[in-house]
């Protein structure tokens, strides 16, 4: 994973986050909060073999999601990296090139951050929700997931030919110019 | 196989967890008062954004429509003038009748004008951050309404921000009572619906009469009856609306009633919200 990468992958985390916190659109289609964190996760986890991109989307989106809520400080990070650690150290085992196997691995990633902060937060804290409540959240979570996670990858795959072709370019051209 | 790098890397961040959960609660508010910190140029970008669209928004409307909107305005005014003076009256008999009896006077409120700028990223909390704090006279436990009625308390606050805890909250509670009926009562969260709140240990009871010792509780609670702070839990002044008696029932093996109370004030769009500051 390169500088490029990490500095893209970077701000994604902090756009989501602010799309979590400060757009309320999402809240009003689907009746709570959405993090397309989840959809970074897979992509970081799957698409790069450094855990660099784990760790960033880990600790810096799991440190923001945490400092707007009232989950303790750590839960998400240790949520958010556990799960990306994990796939990424068995992403050689899991099918990940078709989009139908991405929006797979987003369904379950998007149950199982939602499931695993839940646990954690109850262990620590006693919020007022319902089994029924608990349930509905994180299958609107997966769903969402699901949905998001290959197009966060065509969205980065469009990002990186971007930036490669423009890298070709620019070495044909000072080419020429030396030739010349 | 792990490889030197990973177990690093691992080590590190569950290092940083253990440290940030072992963190004491004051000092962890204040950490995450810095982190969130970091998205208040976007945070400001959007508000920038929102105006200039609102601006662009009124260059378009035609100026019948305003012309017709200032004679309404004026009107309003002319209403809430007359009614303000009323309200005056009153409120000057009261204290006279206050000082009278000997009871304190009641403290008069000031509004601060806030906006909402982040809500809780988690499904099981009911929080938002707003754009007003300490140096707005802000502080912790001050209570937040909007026209509407109650909406919940402010919990920590920095210099320029607020975390308030929304009314449905786990950890948000107030002390409330039926405006028909009298009776008082606790709010506290409902886990099935978060637009509805349970107002619980109804305990009012007819005044005792000669030869009787309990006192009971009376049954006279209805549906549609309006919920309001009444001031007893010291944080909420009384008289704020909270929302309606939905259905009654008997809990505790008959000791006592709890309700379940509609919001009045549409949490998932709030838009103009004020603090009570002293």
């Amino acid at each position: 994973m390169n500088r490029d990468q990490i500095i893209s992958l970077f701000v994604a985390v902090y756009l989501a986050v602010y799309v979590t916190v400060g757009v309320d659109t999402f809240r009003w289609l689907l009746g709570g909060p959405v993090s397309l964190l989840p959809a970074l996760l897979v992509y970081a986890a799957i698409q790069h073999s450094s855990f660099w991109g784990v760790t960033v989307v880990g600790v810096v989106g799991g440190l923001l999601e945490d400092s707007f809520s009232s989950t303790p400080l750590g839960v998400s990070v240790a949520t958010l990296f556990a799960i990306g650690f994990a796939l990424n150290r068995k992403r050689e085992y899991v099918m990940h090139q078709l989009p139908f196997a991405r929006m797979l691995l987003g369904l379950i990633i998007g149950f199982a951050v939602p499931l695993i902060g839940f646990i954690l937060t109850v262990l620590t804290e006693s919020p007022a929700v319902s089994l029924p409540h608990v349930l509905w959240r994180l299958s609107v979570s997966a769903i969402f997931t699901a949905v998001a996670t290959p197009l966060v990858f065509r969205l980065f795959q469009r990002l990186h030919r971007t930036f490669s072709f423009r890298t070709i370019r620019d070495a044909s051209l000072s080419a020429k110019i030396s030739s010349a | 196989m792990l490889k030197k790098p990973h177990f690093i890397a691992a080590g590190a961040v569950s290092v940083l967890v253990l440290l940030l959960l072992s963190l004491p609660t004051g000092f962890t508010n204040q950490v995450k008062r810095t982190i969130s910190g970091l998205l208040l140029p976007i945070f400001g970008l959007s508000n920038a954004a929102d105006k200039a669209a609102a601006k662009t928004g009124e260059l378009i409307v035609p100026r019948s429509v305003l012309t017709e909107e200032n004679r309404k305005l004026k009107e309003e005014i002319q209403q809430l003038k007359f009614q303000l003076g009323q309200t005056e009256t009153v409120r000057s008999e009261n204290d006279k009748l206050r000082d009278m009896v000997g009871f304190p006077q009641r403290v008069p409120w000031k509004l601060k004008p806030a906006r909402i700028i982040a809500r809780d990223p988690a499904n099981w909390w009911r929080t938002a951050e707003i754009n007003v704090g300490k140096k707005d006279g802000v502080f912790v436990n001050a209570p937040v309404i909007t026209t509407q009625g109650l909406i919940g308390k402010v919990v920590s606050s920095n210099s320029g921000r607020s975390q308030i805890l929304l009314l449905g909250d786990a950890n948000c509670q107030a002390a409330a009572i039926v405006q028909d009926t009298g009776e008082h009562g606790i709010v506290k969260a409902y886990d099935a619906d978060p637009s509805i709140v349970t107002l619980t240990y109804l305990s009012k009871g007819n005044n005792a009469q000669e030869g009787q010792t309990v006192v009971t509780s009376d049954y006279d609670l209805r549906p549609g009856h309006a919920v309001a702070s009444s001031g007893l839990g010291g944080v909420f002044p009384a008289g704020i609306p909270i929302g309606k008696i939905v259905d009654i029932r008997n809990v505790g093996y008959g000791l006592y009633l709890e309700a379940r109370v509609r919001l009045t004030v549409n949490f998932s769009k709030l838009d103009k919200i004020y603090v009570v500051v002293p």
